[in-house]
């Protein structure tokens, strides 16, 4: 009886697994989309498996140009992967793409410069892209990624 | 060719292994960076998360709000110290069960709470924390089993059912991936690895040389249409015994995760899913096993390899 239960328990715990994974298309239904939510915040189970998919895409990436003691201009970079802060940041930068979002990004990253720096002036906060040159250009002249921008701000500590 | 099963409870010991020492490389790279990653003065702050919050799960956030947490710093330190020891525990197979339990909730609490900041690789922790749980792990390769002197093994048909659910599990994840890639317009033309190892996140010291080589269209496209081939193939492939095609097919796959730690840099990411396809499939790699080898892991291994074989028809 108990080996029974078990196996059917983990027959359903595979069954939210596929339902949770995205491979089949249901219509939105809150119910539906609730309880896998209920069942994958709490087991791990029903979480989607689709990366870099259906492309790849450009990765997100703020610079910011910040103006210490009214002489040095501090140049940072987040959403370059540094280290585990940086590839999180990444990912929440990663998961929105729209301009609301992007400036309260900004926001929470002049945050940051200004906690770093404390003598810091203005900050000019610059989000957006690296685009890849073509492989043909790359074999031929090791061209750079360039980078495009998409959204910018300048913000002061008060 | 015959379908076949290949069922070893050494496996499950790499299923705990693996997750603890995950855990703990978790907590390492973690740890000097708590209060920005996880606190309510961070990179993700009350803004972000109260919108975002669910109200039926327990997550880091609340149990803060609930405790009326002032000090968030010593908290996660405190928080985080208890996860490592929990893990080292598991590690070691020392109160397996508690320890796992332990690691699952702080992870789960910190995975609700913020999972903004979540990437693949807290997922699959996360999945294969609920199986370290619910699995007898603790009877295999532990100090549990040391201290109470068990002779005990896993029923053969239950180790059947625990190795065949992370087996579909592990299916399901290859199949889904690359059938969501099929069809996007990178990975059908071959380019997909060449725009990926050029984003700046995936920078390592071995991209300046990969990007050399996959400069040349051919073989950006063998790269590109390889990992496509693996992740739909696997699910299917892995289950057919002929020759040595399932071992190579695993050790593919585990080539592919090196090549994704060496080369974009995602090395957690790369060693939680080589954890998961050892702990499902790494029978195949010991198709004979040293019964003297074994016979450490599990002292009745000789009738116990008997009893697997007549489950599953075959020998492992």
């Amino acid at each position: 009886m108990k080996h029974k239960l078990l196996k059917g328990f983990l027959i359903f715990h595979l069954c939210m697994v596929v339902l949770g994974s995205g491979l089949m298309e249901i219509s939105e239904n809150k119910i539906y989309d609730g309880i896998i939510l209920r069942y994958s915040s709490w087991t791990g189970g029903g979480f989607g498996y689709s990366f870099f998919s259906p492309n790849v895409g450009n990765q997100t990436v703020v610079k910011t140009y910040t103006l210490i003691d009214h002489k040095t201009l501090k140049q940072d970079a987040f959403g370059a992967g540094k280290d585990i802060l940086d590839c999180r940041f990444s990912s929440v930068l990663h998961t929105f793409r729209n301009h609301k979002a992007y400036e309260l990004m900004s926001r929470v990253v002049a945050s940051y410069i200004f906690a770093k720096y404390p003598d810091a002036g203005p900050t000019y906060i610059s989000i957006g892209e690296y685009m890849p040159p073509s492989m043909n250009e790359y074999r031929l002249s090791r061209k750079a990624n360039r980078f495009r921008e998409i959204c910018n701000g300048t913000y002061t500590y008060k | 060719m015959k379908p076949v099963t290949f069922n070893h409870a050494i496996q499950l010991a790499v299923l705990r292994i693996g997750v603890a020492l995950t855990v703990l490389a978790k907590i390492w790279v973690e740890f000097d960076q708590l209060d920005m990653l996880f606190s309510q003065h961070g990179i993700i702050q009350e803004v972000l998360t109260k919108p975002l919050d669910i109200s039926y799960v327990i997550s880091l956030p609340k149990v803060i709000d609930f405790f009326g947490i002032q000090n968030e710093h010593l908290f996660l330190t405190s928080l985080y110290t208890v996860f490592g020891l929990a893990a080292c525990f598991l590690l070691l197979g020392f109160q397996t069960k508690i320890s796992a339990f332990i690691c699952l909730l702080i992870h789960l609490m910190v995975f609700n709470g913020y999972n903004l900041l979540a990437f693949g690789f807290d997922g699959f922790l996360f999945s294969l924390l609920f199986y370290t749980l619910i699995f007898p792990v603790e009877k295999v390769f532990s100090f549990d089993r040391l201290i109470k002197g068990s002779t005990e093994v896993i029923a053969p048909d239950r180790l059947n059912l625990y190795l065949r659910v992370l087996q579909i599990h592990l299916c399901i994840v290859y199949f889904t991936a690359g059938f969501s890639k099929f069809g996007g317009q990178e990975w059908m033309n071959g380019t997909a690895i060449w725009k990926a190892i050029n984003q700046p996140q995936f920078y390592t010291e071995l991209t300046p040389f990969v990007k050399s080589l996959a400069s040349y269209p051919w073989i950006s496209a063998v790269l590109t249409w390889g990992t496509l081939t693996i992740e739909l193939f696997f699910p299917f492939l892995i289950w057919i015994r002929w020759g040595k095609m399932q071992a190579s097919l695993l050790i593919g796959v585990i080539i592919m995760h090196v090549f994704i730690a060496a080369v974009m840099g995602l090395q957690m990411f790369a060693w939680i899913m080589i954890v998961f396809d050892l702990s499902a499939f790494g029978g195949v790699l010991f198709r004979k096993p040293n019964l003297r080898f074994l016979a450490i892991f599990d002292r009745k291994s000789n009738t116990y390899e008997e009893k697997i074989s007549g489950l599953n028809g075959c020998r492992n």
